[in-house]
C-alpha cells in the first residue's frame, strides 16, 4: 500500500480530493490515512495519550470523509482537519474535565523509542524532558495547549494556526507567548532546559 | 537563571507525537465507518480490542456450530440476489460453489506475500483468487487472517479490505478505483477496478468525449483499461440481455485528467 508523503503540495492534496470525489478508493483511502495522522499527532501531543488520541483521530477522519463533498478549497484540505481536530479536542477536554484516563504515557510509546535527533544529548535526558513537558503542558489552558500543539507537531505558521482556532493572529501570538511563559516556570523544565543548552 | 524553552526544546519533546502513525486497523475502521451509518459500526478503541479478542472465542465457535447446524446454501442469500455483496458472501462464508472469479495459476505472479505465514498457521492469503485482469493488471481476493474479505489491486500496489460483505454494499457495481496508480501507464491507460454482482456479462464505460470502452464476459470484477484524458463519466453494468442492472456515476469526469502523464 502506498504510503502518504507527509508534505505533499497544496495542488498534489487537490487532486487526491477530487480522485476521492470522483469515486476513487486508493485515494479515499490515502486521505482517510492522511486525516487520521494529522489528527492523531495533534490529540496526542494535546491530551498525552495515544489511546483518547486514537478515538479522537477516528472520528474525525470520518466527519472528513463524510462531508468532503463540501470542502470548498481542496488544496486546503489539512487545514479543514486541523480545525475538525480542534473543535473535537475541545468537546472532549470540556467533557472530561480534569479526569485523566489510564494510559500509556506519550514519552514511553514505542514511537518514542527512536534515537533522539539531537545525538549530543543524552536518551535519558531527552525522555526525562518529555515527561516533564506532558505534565507542565496538562496544566495549561486548553488553547494555549493546542496553539503549542500545532505549532510544534505540524510547524504550522500563525496564520494556519489561527484559522484552526477560529481566533485572530494577534491572539495566536498571545497563546504562544503565554504557553512558553508558562513552561518557562516550571522548575523541572528549566533544569532539563540546561542540560539542553549544555549540550 | 532566564530560561527559554526554545523551538528545538520543544519540537524535541513534541517527537513522539511527531512520529505517531495511524495502524492499518485504524485506518481500515475509519473507512468502514465513513461508508456505514454513523452508529452502524464502533469506533476501534482499545477497550474494543480487549473485548473483540474476548469475545472472538465463543463468536468463532458458535460459527463453526453454525457451519454445522445450517449448511450454507444460496438459498440463504437469496435476498442479496443481484448484489456484490451476493458474491462475496458466498466467498467469506466459505462456500467453494461461491468462489468468485478463478483460481491462482502458476503464470499469475501473485504478490509473495500471498505465501506468508498467517500468525495462527497456514497461508497468508487463503482461497486467493483473481477476479479480472486486462493488459497486464490483475485484480485478487483472498480471505485473510482474520476472515475479512481482501482485495489486492496487482502491480499498481494497493490493498483494500472488507470485514464482511456487507461493507462492499448493495449494487450491482461496486468500484474500486485506480489503485495506487499517479499516472496513466506508458500506453496512456489507466487501470480502473471495481466488482460486479453475478447478474452482470458486460461493462461499458462511458467517456465525456468519444466511444465508450466496452467489455463483455465480465464475471464477478473488471480491470478497464481506461484513457483518462477522455474524461472518464460513468461505468454501467449489463445483464446478459443487454438490459441496464447497474450504473456508478465517477464524479467530476475532468477531474480524471489528474492522472494524464504530465
Amino acid at each position: 500500500m502506498q504510503a502518504n508523503s507527509p508534505h505533499p503540495s497544496p495542488s498534489s492534496l487537490a487532486i487526491e480530493v477530487e480522485r476521492c470525489r470522483c469515486g476513487d478508493a486508493a485515494a479515499r483511502e490515502r486521505l482517510a490515512r492522511r486525516a487520521t495522522r494529522l489528527s492523531l499527532q495533534t490529540a496526542a501531543a494535546l491530551l498525552g495519550s495515544r489511546e483518547e488520541a486514537s478515538d479522537i483521530a477516528q472520528d474525525v477522519a470520518i466527519d472528513v470523509l463524510r462531508s468532503l463533498h463540501g470542502l470548498r478549497e481542496p488544496e486546503a484540505f489539512d487545514g479543514w482537519v486541523h480545525r475538525i481536530t480542534v473543535r473535537h479536542a475541545l468537546r472532549l477536554l470540556k467533557r472530561r474535565g480534569r479526569r485523566r484516563r489510564a494510559e500509556t504515557p506519550l514519552a514511553l510509546l514505542p514511537e518514542a523509542a527512536e534515537p533522539p535527533h539531537l545525538e549530543d544529548i543524552d536518551r535519558e535526558t531527552v525522555l526525562a524532558a518529555r515527561q516533564a513537558l506532558a505534565a507542565a503542558f496538562a496544566e495549561l489552558p486548553p488553547k494555549q495547549r493546542l496553539a503549542l500543539a500545532l505549532r510544534y507537531v505540524h510547524d504550522l505558521p500563525d496564520a494556519e494556526i489561527a484559522a484552526a482556532l477560529g481566533c485572530r493572529v494577534g491572539s495566536v501570538h498571545a497563546l504562544l507567548s503565554r504557553g512558553r511563559g508558562a513552561l518557562r516556570d516550571d522548575p523541572q523544565l528549566a533544569e532539563l532546559a540546561l542540560a539542553f543548552e549544555g549540550g | 537563571m532566564s530560561f527559554t524553552p526554545d523551538d528545538s526544546l520543544l519540537r524535541e519533546v513534541f517527537e513522539p507525537a511527531r512520529r505517531i502513525e495511524p495502524s492499518a486497523a485504524e485506518v481500515a475502521t475509519v473507512l468502514a465507518r465513513s461508508r456505514a451509518g454513523r452508529r452502524a459500526l464502533p469506533r476501534l478503541t482499545w477497550a474494543s480490542r480487549q473485548r473483540q479478542v474476548a469475545l472472538a472465542v465463543p463468536i468463532l465457535a458458535l460459527f463453526v456450530a453454525g457451519l454445522y447446524a445450517v449448511p450454507t446454501t444460496r438459498a440463504a442469500i437469496d435476498h442479496l440476489t443481484g448484489t456484490v455483496e451476493e458474491v462475496f458472501s458466498g466467498y467469506r462464508a466459505g462456500d467453494e460453489a461461491a468462489e468468485p472469479g478463478r483460481p491462482l495459476r502458476a503464470t499469475d505472479a501473485a504478490p509473495a506475500y500471498f505465501n506468508d505465514l498467517a500468525p495462527g498457521g497456514g497461508k497468508f492469503a487463503r482461497e486467493p483468487r483473481v477476479l479480472a485482469e486486462a493488459g497486464g493488471y490483475k485484480l485478487y481476493a483472498y480471505i485473510g487472517s482474520s476472515g475479512g474479505i481482501n482485495l489486492d489491486l496487482g502491480d499498481t500496489g494497493f490493498g483494500l479490505g472488507f470485514e464482511s460483505a456487507r461493507e462492499i454494499g448493495p449494487g450491482a457495481v461496486y468500484f474500486l478505483g485506480p489503485g495506487a496508480m499517479r499516472y496513466a501507464d506508458a500506453d496512456g491507460h489507466l487501470p480502473l477496478f471495481g466488482l460486479v454482482a453475478s447478474t452482470v456479462d458486460s461493462v461499458e464505460l462511458v467517456y465525456e468525449q468519444g466511444p465508450p470502452l466496452r467489455v463483455d464476459g465480465i464475471k464477478d470484477g473488471f480491470v478497464l483499461l481506461a484513457e483518462p484524458g477522455r474524461e472518464p463519466r460513468e461505468i454501467v453494468a449489463y445483464g446478459e440481455n443487454g438490459e441496464v442492472v447497474g450504473r456508478k456515476s465517477l464524479g467530476d469526469p475532468g477531474a480524471w485528467r489528474h492522472y494524464t502523464r504530465p
